[in-house]
């Protein structure tokens, strides 16, 4: 199974203000499982699935970009759609009525982003490392419901 | 008439090029793989993703397709040659659409696909997105768009 161990602490108090244990559950996002099951399976592909001659997705790349999705997706966030590329990497998409956004993950921290803005018309191109602020408030962004966008914006 | 061996470097690689022999109304087929189908809420159904348009890595790295007219040429049917295996859609562009984009387009038979073509030039999502909008289907998957 892919993941990054990634997990939330609990504080279960016995009597108040004395903390007996610490539980350590996943965590779990309405998007978590399906990612999950969809990462498996691109990994286990067959050489030539395309009809040319592209490779399965890395586990290497798998397992980063489940790590890159739980800092960049909350709770609330539109599901991730995740096809593979030719040589082992992957793309995360996400394409809502506020816009698209398309995460290349070239490999481990070489990722390219990509955005469009349905409303402006405004694309944006850049490359991510390790800091994935800028991914998070476009997915923040194309996942917000058109009606709370539209009273926020009131 | 057959293509022309295309020029390799030293390493005996495809070097990128534009083939003579490759006319510019000929068919430019890319297969597309159903795990290339994502869905978009904008049109409420399912279309191909960008991820389809990408070429491989390295200096000579291109988007592989086949080449309809060498297809035919051969005696052979060129739906049936690009939909194996059989779950395989595809979509075609002309070489002259290709070219008028900035794209050169060559001959790089495989041992497995003597039919086998490369779009090289620039795949930024931006041309991606012209691309999709430069083919047509060939072979339809039911119920997606491009």
């Amino acid at each position: 199974m892919i993941s990054t161990g990634a997990s939330k602490v609990s504080y279960l108090p016995e009597r108040p203000n004395i903390a007996r244990r610490l539980l350590i559950e996943p965590n779990s996002f309405a998007w978590q499982d399906a990612a999950v099951a969809r990462l498996e399976e691109l990994v286990r592909l067959e050489k030539g699935w395309d009809g040319y001659s592209a490779s399965p997705v890395s586990l290497a790349n798998a397992a980063f970009a489940l790590q890159m999705l739980e800092v960049i997706c909350g709770v609330d966030s539109a599901p991730p759609q995740i096809v593979p590329g030719f040589e082992g990497d992957l793309q995360i998409e996400w394409h809502t009525l506020k816009g698209d956004v398309e995460l290349h993950v070239k490999a481990p921290n070489d990722v390219h982003a990509w955005r469009f803005d349905c409303e402006g018309g405004a694309e944006e191109e850049l490359d991510l490392r390790n800091d994935f602020l800028v991914a998070a408030q476009w997915v923040n962004e194309v996942s917000e419901h058109p009606i709370a966008f539209a009273a926020a914006a009131a | 008439m057959p293509l022309q061996p295309p020029p390799h470097d030293h390493n005996g690689e495809v070097v990128p090029h534009d083939h003579d022999g490759i006319n510019v109304a000929d068919g430019i087929i890319r297969r597309i793989s159903p795990q290339h189908l994502i869905y978009d809420e904008k049109s409420g159904g399912m279309k191909i993703s960008s991820a389809a348009f990408n070429p491989s890595s390295g200096p000579n790295g291109g988007m592989s397709v086949d080449l309809q007219a060498q297809i035919e040429e051969a005696g052979l049917s060129a739906t049936q040659y690009v939909t194996s295996p059989p779950w395989l859609g595809s979509v075609r562009f002309t070489a002259g659409s290709l070219r008028a984009e900035g794209y050169q387009v060559g001959f790089d038979p495989l041992a497995d696909n003597p039919y086998h073509g490369e779009v090289w030039g620039l795949f930024t999502k931006s041309r991606q997105r012209r691309l999709k909008q430069l083919c047509i289907w060939f072979v339809p998957i039911p119920g997606a768009s491009i």
